[in-house]
């Protein structure tokens, strides 16, 4: 992990680890406090929450479609680049991680007050 | 959340993950063609009204077609689960056209149809629990008139224009979407509205003979569809157990958009209709399947009330 003034940067997987247009699920932190959702769309790595806003289903068992995931219990769809809730049943965005790829690793920047 | 957690576990356990994305792929054109099939033979029903006007043979013809309106029911499910098409845009557009038509607010749908998958036969939370057991068959000649869900969605469509919320509707929508429930409602109501004017105008009865009247009837074909997915299966959230799959001809099945394939449906919802039949050979082992047709399961129904009727006597 390495530190910013923003919070931390948590190594997440191997590029190698998800397939293109697919979702992986993962748990960062110390305690695996943070579930997230890893993205490889058009060969752009993103991260979002890895549960729904609506009903807390895991995002990760989700299908992706073009540039959102829909969840894989109410097909709600969120645009993946935004968090943006596209469709009800959903209504409230997805929370967003900033993600890096080094040496085909993913990190991703999770928020950490503690930090500072 | 533990019923799906318990959904999420069992499908695991029966299908790896790459099968059923593969399975849930998205195209615009089958639903289209379904979509186009189903209108076509709306147009052949209100057609076969129209040369029976002024004849007895209306009396059969306005049940007919209002049977073939209420399987608009298959789309607009379909499409309030976003599983209709590919793109978005034609999903929304097809779930308005269907729930204008079907006299279903298509939002509310979506939110109680939703709860309604979570919760599947969990007593008291299943938002959509057709009879409960032990069912009587007063309950089910109730439930399959129809009349119970006319005055269930009036009551909603009404009291949402006139900006009321029941309380039960606060367990599945969102208070956020409250002004969204409301604001379709006073869209449906106004072009409701608008149709009734222009046909008085015109001294038309063409609303109340081809939609309307027929639509009241034809309610009960739907009815009757719908209890033999989930009804005298087991309670509980086990998608194994609580959802039954109805094998029937393919004449039911396109009309129906596969909705008969109901427990692989409860069991992986965003695998769209056109991907079930693949997805019942899969599964067809481990889910609940009456091979019997519809007629089969209203008769097991009925064997089930007359158990009932006597089981006070026995004892």
């Amino acid at each position: 992990m390495i530190g910013t003034k923003l919070g931390r940067w948590h190594r997440a997987a191997a590029t190698s680890n998800i397939e293109d247009d697919d979702v992986l699920g993962v748990l960062l932190g110390d305690q695996g406090e943070h579930e997230v959702a890893l993205y490889k769309i058009q060969g752009n790595f993103y991260a979002t929450a890895d549960r729904c806003t609506h009903q807390t289903a895991r995002l990760s068992d989700g299908l992706v479609i073009d540039d959102c995931i829909e969840c894989p219990l109410h097909q709600g769809r969120f645009h993946v680049p935004t968090g943006k809730a596209k469709n009800a049943p959903v209504s409230i965005d997805l929370k967003t991680y900033p993600v890096k790829v080094e040496q085909d690793v993913i990190y991703v920047l999770i928020e950490d007050t503690q930090f500072d | 959340m533990k019923e799906l957690d318990e959904l999420v576990s069992v499908r695991e356990q029966m299908i790896p993950r790459a099968n059923l994305k593969r399975l849930a792929k998205r195209n615009n054109y089958t639903g289209l063609l379904f979509l186009a099939f189903q209108f076509g033979v709306i147009a052949c029903t209100g057609w076969l009204v129209y040369i029976s006007l002024g004849t007895i043979w209306i009396i059969p013809a306005i049940f007919v077609h209002g049977a073939m309106l209420a399987t608009l029911f298959a789309p607009m499910h379909e499409t309030a689960h976003g599983t209709a098409f590919r793109t978005l845009r034609l999903n929304e557009a097809v779930l308005w056209l269907c729930s204008l038509i079907y006299i279903f607010p298509p939002y509310w749908f979506r939110y109680h149809h939703a709860f309604h998958h979570t919760y599947t036969q969990v007593r008291r939370l299943d938002s959509a629990m057709v009879l409960p057991k032990p069912i009587t068959l007063k309950e089910y000649l109730f439930y399959v008139s129809g009349l119970m869900v006319w005055k269930r969605n009036l009551s909603y469509l009404f009291g949402h224009a006139l900006g009321r919320i029941d309380p039960a509707e606060r367990l599945y929508a969102p208070e956020d979407q409250f002004p969204v429930l409301i604001r379709q409602a006073r869209i449906m109501l106004l072009i409701y509205a608008t149709v009734g004017i222009v046909a008085v105008a015109y001294g038309s009865w063409a609303p109340v003979i081809y939609w309307l009247l027929p639509r009241v009837v034809g309610e009960s074909y739907a009815r009757w569809i719908r209890v033999a997915e989930h009804t005298g299966c087991a309670e509980g959230s086990d998608p194994r157990a609580n959802t039954r799959t109805t094998l029937t001809n393919s004449f039911i099945r396109i009309l129906w958009w596969n909705m008969p394939y109901h427990a692989e449906h409860h069991l992986c919802a965003y695998i769209p209709f056109h991907a079930l039949p693949k997805f019942h050979l899969q599964v067809r082992d481990k889910v609940t399947v009456s091979s019997g047709g519809y007629f089969s399961v209203h008769v097991d129904l009925f064997r089930k009330f007359i158990r009932l009727r006597h089981a006070p006597r026995a004892q």
